[in-house]
């Protein structure tokens, strides 16, 4: 995937841009406030329909302006080229791809396809395990679309699950006084729990197991030779092996929860209460015993895997976002980033230091100065 | 500005209140309506009249009949009563009917569960499914609510209710459910992947 072409209008402080794109490593240095992360939520955009820092489109367009527009030549990696087109005014949107008006959202998002990291990015690996089950689940449909409808169902026999355990402990603790059909029906929402359920925890092992496989050596090459190493492993209350036991486990977990879900009224185990976990040298929890640097390493890292993946699946290497990326890394993790960076077809790398920008631009196709929503040519590094 | 006159606009405003009727669909109908003749206008308000008065729940199975009897099905000495059909609502039994080669009988549970939106089992016909099941002697039960979640969820349900039952003879009660799968006529590569999947669980020996 390849950003060949943008155009800008009254988006942050972006009052107008016209711009080429190359492939390869395209720097954006300048001073804090600039406007490169700007530039590089505008891609966001493009490809996720939304900001990685707001809610609010209007907040992204320039000042008492009426609307913002972000118009973009795209090309996938067989350089078949397609245009995407948005307007964002507060509370609508315009979309458009290849001049046609597009009314369901989803069929724009992911069009684009790109990784992106920023600072912020660190919550993914410190923050609530909801942000790691999301990002499983959304690369999960990526790749298989035909999951999706078991996503529902499992959404479904969730919250039918849980509104008959309202009904059945009216008070925590306190059971319904005639709770015989009320049990029936919880009964069956538990296998449709268990079905979709069983499904879901199986495909997220699975992709748990192939991430892994490029996110080990992935990170192993930004690591220093006889450093950390950094694996992925999928974490359920459910015991997931062997196989076919997996039913019945989740089956027997759930009968033996009834306590917990009297007192809390809700579902307290299955694949919505699972977590992705980051392992030090393969036994610690990483947010718990790694370092800032080592943090961030591997939330980088996941990105660039996700990236990995996709490239290998689905024959399409995302274009990749990074943002403030190489900060509170050693100088030497850097160089490593870099040469990762070089094997992927387009990447948009902000760098509010000099020393960075000089350490990076021997690889880039291009550095550009950002300053006050204007960018220049610094100049190329080949 | 021109407005409608009221008599009309209050024609337009009772027909929107009907399922499917937008604003501009019953624009369209009340247009239609003023010019018809007036015997036909007559007649259709006799119809509406005689079906709000005459139309009622079949004592039995819930089917739609006409002035508190029995159901054309119900009423019927060639139908098998040890086949029990149950379904959501009254128009799904109308729709299997026109299948025409079901000869049993049918249940109809008034909706489908959904704690959800409030919908209970103590909402639904089944206190009289299990009293038919016992006085008619019923030997199978054809499950056949919607494939949709709240229908597999009823299904479910259903299971416990009448997986215990019995049928005349001490046998176990044969529970069914409709099966999955491709629509006749369909077309493999448009069919979506949900449903070749049951199809494909569901398939047969040929
Ligand atoms: N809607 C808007 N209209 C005009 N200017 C805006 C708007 N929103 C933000 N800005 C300006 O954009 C600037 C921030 O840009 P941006 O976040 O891209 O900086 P940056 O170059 O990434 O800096 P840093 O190195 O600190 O991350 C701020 O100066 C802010 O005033
Ligand atoms: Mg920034
Ligand atoms: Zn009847």
């Amino acid at each position: 995937m390849r950003l060949k072409r943008l155009k800008l209008r009254d988006f942050r402080n972006y009052e107008r841009l016209d711009l080429e794109f190359p492939a390869g490593i395209i720097v954006l240095a300048g001073a804090n406030g600039a406007g490169k992360s700007n530039l590089l939520e505008a891609i966001h955009y493009l490809s996720y329909l939304k900001s990685f820092r707001t809610n609010r489109d209007r907040e992204v367009v320039r000042y008492s302006c009426p609307l913002a527009l972000i118009e973009a030549r795209l090309a996938d990696d067989d350089e078949r080229p397609f245009d995407a087109r948005l307007v964002l005014k507060s509370g609508k949107r315009h979309v458009r791809l290849n001049g046609n008006d597009i009314t369901r959202f989803q069929d724009f998002i992911g069009r684009l396809h790109s990784q992106f990291f920023f600072p912020g990015d660190l919550t993914l690996l410190t923050g609530d395990p909801t942000l790691r089950r999301e990002v499983l689940d959304l690369e999960l449909l990526r790749l298989k679309p035909v999951l999706l409808p078991v996503y529902q169902k499992f959404r479904n026999a969730l919250k039918q699950r849980n509104s008959v355990l309202k009904l059945l402990y009216p008070q925590p603790g306190r059971r319904h006084n005639r709770p015989v059909d009320l049990l029936k029906a919880l009964e069956a929402y538990t296998e449709q729990l268990i079905g979709a359920g069983v499904a879901i925890m199986r495909e997220r092992r699975g992709i748990t197991k192939v991430l892994n496989e490029q996110f080990v050596p992935l990170y192993a090459r930004l690591a220093p030779p006889e450093g950390e190493s950094v694996s992925l492993r999928y974490l359920s209350a459910v015991p997931l092996e062997p196989d076919d036991q997996l039913a019945a486990n989740y089956r027997r977990l759930l009968s033996e929860s009834q306590e917990t879900e009297a007192s809390l009224r809700f579902t307290t185990v299955g694949p919505h209460r699972d977590d992705l976990g980051f392992i030090l040298d393969g036994e610690r929890d990483l947010k718990r015993y790694g370092s800032q640097g080592q943090q961030r390493s591997a939330a980088l890292t996941f990105r660039l895997a996700l990236a990995a993946l996709s490239r290998q699946r689905l024959s399409d290497d995302p274009l990749l976002l990074l943002d403030d990326a190489l900060s509170e890394m050693d100088d030497e993790r850097k160089q490593r980033l870099l040469a990762i960076c070089r094997q992927h077809r387009q990447v948009f790398i902000t760098s509010a230091s000099q020393r960075e920008v000089d350490l990076i631009s021997p690889l880039a196709t291009v550095v550009y100065t950002v300053e006050d929503g204007l960018l220049a040519p610094a100049g190329s590094g080949q | 500005m021109l407005g409608l006159p009221p008599a009309l606009a209050d024609l337009i405003h009772q027909l929107t209140r009907l399922p499917g009727i937008g604003p501009k669909a019953a624009e369209r109908l009340a247009l239609a309506l003023i010019k018809w003749e007036p015997a036909e206008v007559a007649s259709l308000g006799q119809a509406l009249n005689d079906s709000v008065a005459r139309v009622t729940d079949c004592p039995t199975c819930g089917c739609l009949s006409q002035d508190g009897e029995l159901c054309d099905v119900c009423a019927s000495e060639g139908r098998d009563a040890s086949v029990l059909c149950v379904v959501e609502d009254a128009l799904d039994a109308v729709a299997v009917e026109r299948g025409g080669t079901y000869n049993g009988r049918y249940h109809i549970l008034g909706g489908a569960l959904s704690p959800m939106k409030g919908v209970l089992p103590e909402d639904l016909r089944v206190a009289e499914l299990l009293e038919r099941i016992q006085a008619d002697g019923v030997t199978e039960v054809i499950v056949a609510t919607n494939a949709s979640p709240d229908g597999e969820a009823t299904a479910l349900y259903l299971k416990q209710e009448l997986v215990e039952l019995t049928a005349p003879g001490g046998a176990a009660l044969r529970l069914t459910r409709l099966a999955r799968g491709l629509p006749s006529g369909a077309q493999l590569d448009y069919a979506d992947p949900a449903t070749l999947q049951s199809a494909l669980e569901h398939r047969t020996e040929l």
